[in-house]
């Protein structure tokens, strides 16, 4: 039994509170937020302890992890100093907002006792862990052209809007676009050149709350990849997943709106409402936190290493440099 | 020159090197208000193969086609190197002229067309079909009606499968993936937005067959009203997937999101052999795009789809192949 310390009860603090509830190795026994509101939404069923902040939770309370769950900014700071006292760290993506921040969090978390991770939970999501499992088996022979698209309407939920602050939240070259660098590099290996596209200048920093960027991307090994993310589709709409490996062999394809085994249409006060459904037995979020987990009870290695979040973290800078710049970005894995 | 009101628009076919040639003739065969009166083409087998099978006199070279006085326009659906002359001899015989895409392989030879059908005083028309898609002539009613706002990003795709052939000789196709399927989606996102190209970077690579010309490409290209765009122009569909190819283009606008699949109107078939195949049955691009030529023509109006509009399409791909083999993107128009 691992004794969990959580660090923010925003909207993923919540998701990880009710992971953990699940969780037969994991017993949440103090929550850090300032906002004592948020935190009590989180504990009210259960004997939690509450802090306003981790520094405290630290100093008061015996935890065998701490489980990061702040807006990126305050990434990097927390995960060094949960590090540096001996805990194990689970710490939101992405890893943090800059690269000499993530560069501190790496060296940290080379020389702590604890493990460490990040939480590039789309490698947890089944359909993309089976996808990555089939292409590495080779089954559309070996990968040439992927596309891959991550997006919904622009995320409501942040506090003071952090989300919408181009400088705290990097905007979905960071928030979304390092989920699919993690889970591209992971399946296609290291990336020579990014050329990307995008409305963060124009239209997130502006206060517009709407961000989307197209983010072309030449893998070492030749294979091209096109990312597509968003915060442009209207409020309500859905989130939209998908990819496309086309290989030399074939192509395999999937995508969540075309993966719905329940599509319900409800009435609503006389009027119908669809409402389509994937369930699945466990949560991607709480299938992450018990690899998480079982890695610390059995000493192994996370899935995501720490190399792996800084890469993923370098790709999403590269985009952005990109589209700032309007040219192409070259990196260090260049041929 | 011009067909009398009642009396059918008369077209010669000028080749079948292009597959499209058959699809085109059978359109003319079908429609009360197109008749197909001969062909020619320098390759004598197939062209009295297509007469006898169309049941039409053939002629062996364009020449002499051209000089029939019953046809008022020819379709030229030769090799693309080849549309240049053939077009300018048919125009200053006064016939009006609907072009294969590409128009031309190089923005020279495309002038020139364009030129001598102005100087003849016939009508030029790019064969960009994909405009009389009902999901794509659907969402052009919706952007003009103001449904979207204002378009900010276009991705679209325009995959196939590789055709073989003289399209994989640069010599008589000017180009492989990038010159065959950049246009089609190029000439929609002038349409939608009623911009123009403004730069364009690409990535280009033959990634999917031993073969000496490019046949995968990525292009990511801004307009002149600051919308951003993507194209994925590969030749990616193996000869095993269950249909062609086709057309999607997921649009960004202030107002909406909107994801095209253009030939999604299809009816699944699997059976042993062939194991998979998609039967599309939405309405016919072909027909629609030939009736409106010759409705237009016929009553002296230039066509919908002009060759200047075929002449700003190519200059993209030819762009995008200049920024290939630099990895930088390139202003447009070209010098």
């Amino acid at each position: 039994m691992l004794k969990i310390g959580l660090i923010g009860a925003g909207m993923m603090g919540q998701v990880h509170a009710r992971a953990y509830a699940n969780l037969p190795q994991a017993q949440l026994v103090a929550v850090a937020d300032p906002h004592a509101d948020k935190a009590q939404q989180i504990v009210a069923e259960s004997g939690v302890r509450i802090f306003g902040s981790m520094d405290e939770l630290l100093a008061n309370a015996d935890v065998d992890v701490i489980d990061i769950c702040l807006p990126t900014p305050l990434h990097a700071v927390h995960a060094v100093k949960a590090l540096e006292a001996g805990k194990h760290v689970f710490c939101e993506k992405p890893v943090t907002l800059t690269m000499d921040e993530a560069r501190q969090v790496a060296e940290a978390a080379r020389k702590a006792r604890g493990k460490f991770t990040v939480g590039h939970v789309v490698r947890f999501f089944p359909e993309y862990a089976r996808a990555h499992d089939l292409l590495i088996k080779g089954e559309v022979g070996e990968p040439k052209v992927i596309h891959t698209l991550r997006g919904g309407g622009f995320p409501p939920w942040s506090l003071n809007n952090w989300m919408g602050d181009l400088n705290q939240s990097g905007g979905v070259a960071l928030d979304l676009a390092c989920h699919e660098f993690d889970w591209l590099r992971w399946c296609l290996g290291e990336v020579t050149r990014v050329f990307a596209r995008g409305l963060a200048f124009t239209h997130l920093a502006a206060g517009q709350n709407r961000d989307h960027a197209l983010i072309v991307i030449r893998f070492a090994s030749g294979v091209l990849a096109h990312v597509e993310v968003t915060w442009a589709v209207p409020r309500g709409g859905p989130f939209l997943t998908s990819v496309e490996v086309a290989g030399s062999r074939g192509i395999m394809r999937f995508d969540n709106q075309s993966s719905m085994p329940i599509r319900g249409y409800w009435d609503v006060e006389g009027a119908s409402t669809a409402v389509p459904e994937s369930p699945l037995a466990a949560s991607p979020f709480q299938v992450e936190l018990e690899h998480f987990l079982n890695c610390i009870l059995e000493d192994k290695q996370p899935l995501v290493s720490v190399d792996d979040a800084v890469k993923a973290l370098e790709l999403s800078w590269a985009a952005l440099d990109s589209i700032k710049t309007g040219q192409p970005v070259t990196l260090g894995g260049a041929q | 020159m011009t067909a009398q009101l009642g009396t059918p628009f008369r077209f010669g076919i000028i080749s079948f090197a292009h597959l499209h040639a058959a699809g085109y003739a059978r359109c003319l065969q079908a429609n009360p208000e197109t008749q197909l009166v001969a062909i020619a083409d320098d390759n004598p087998q197939r062209g009295q193969e297509w007469a006898q099978r169309l049941g039409v006199p053939w002629h062996p070279n364009y020449h002499e086609l051209i000089l029939r006085d019953d046809i008022d326009a020819v379709i030229v659906t030769t090799e693309n190197v080849k549309h240049t002359n053939a077009t300018i001899e048919a125009a200053r015989a006064g016939k009006h002229v609907l072009c294969e895409k590409p128009l031309a392989t190089s923005l020279a030879d495309g002038r020139a067309m364009v030129a001598a059908c102005q100087q003849a005083g016939v009508a030029l028309g790019t064969a960009f079909p994909c405009r009389y898609l009902s999901a794509v002539s659907r969402v052009k009613e919706q952007v003009d009606a103001g449904k979207l706002g204002k378009i900010l990003a276009i991705a679209g795709t325009n995959q196939g499968r590789m055709p073989g052939g003289w399209f994989i000789d640069k010599a008589l196709s000017g180009g492989g993936a990038v010159m065959d399927h950049t246009v089609h989606v190029a000439d929609l996102i002038r349409w939608l937005t009623g911009a123009e190209f403004a730069d364009v970077y690409c990535e280009a690579d033959t990634l999917f067959n031993d073969i000496g010309i490019d046949d995968a490409g990525l292009l990511s290209f801004s307009l002149t009203d600051g919308a951003i765009c993507t194209l994925d122009c590969s030749w990616s569909r193996l000869p095993h997937y269950p249909t062609w190819g086709g057309i999607t283009l997921n649009l960004v606008g202030t107002d909406g999101y909107v994801s095209i699949d253009a030939f999604k109107q299809m009816i699944e078939v699997y059976t042993e052999e062939p194991r998979a195949s998609w039967v599309h049955w939405g309405s016919d691009m072909d027909y629609l795009m030939i009736q409106d030529f010759a409705r237009r023509v016929s009553r002296g109006e230039p066509p919908t789809i002009t060759g200047e509009d075929g002449l700003r399409a190519v200059e993209l791909a030819l762009g995008a192949y200049r920024s290939a083999e630099t990895h930088q993107p390139v202003k447009l128009p070209l010098e």
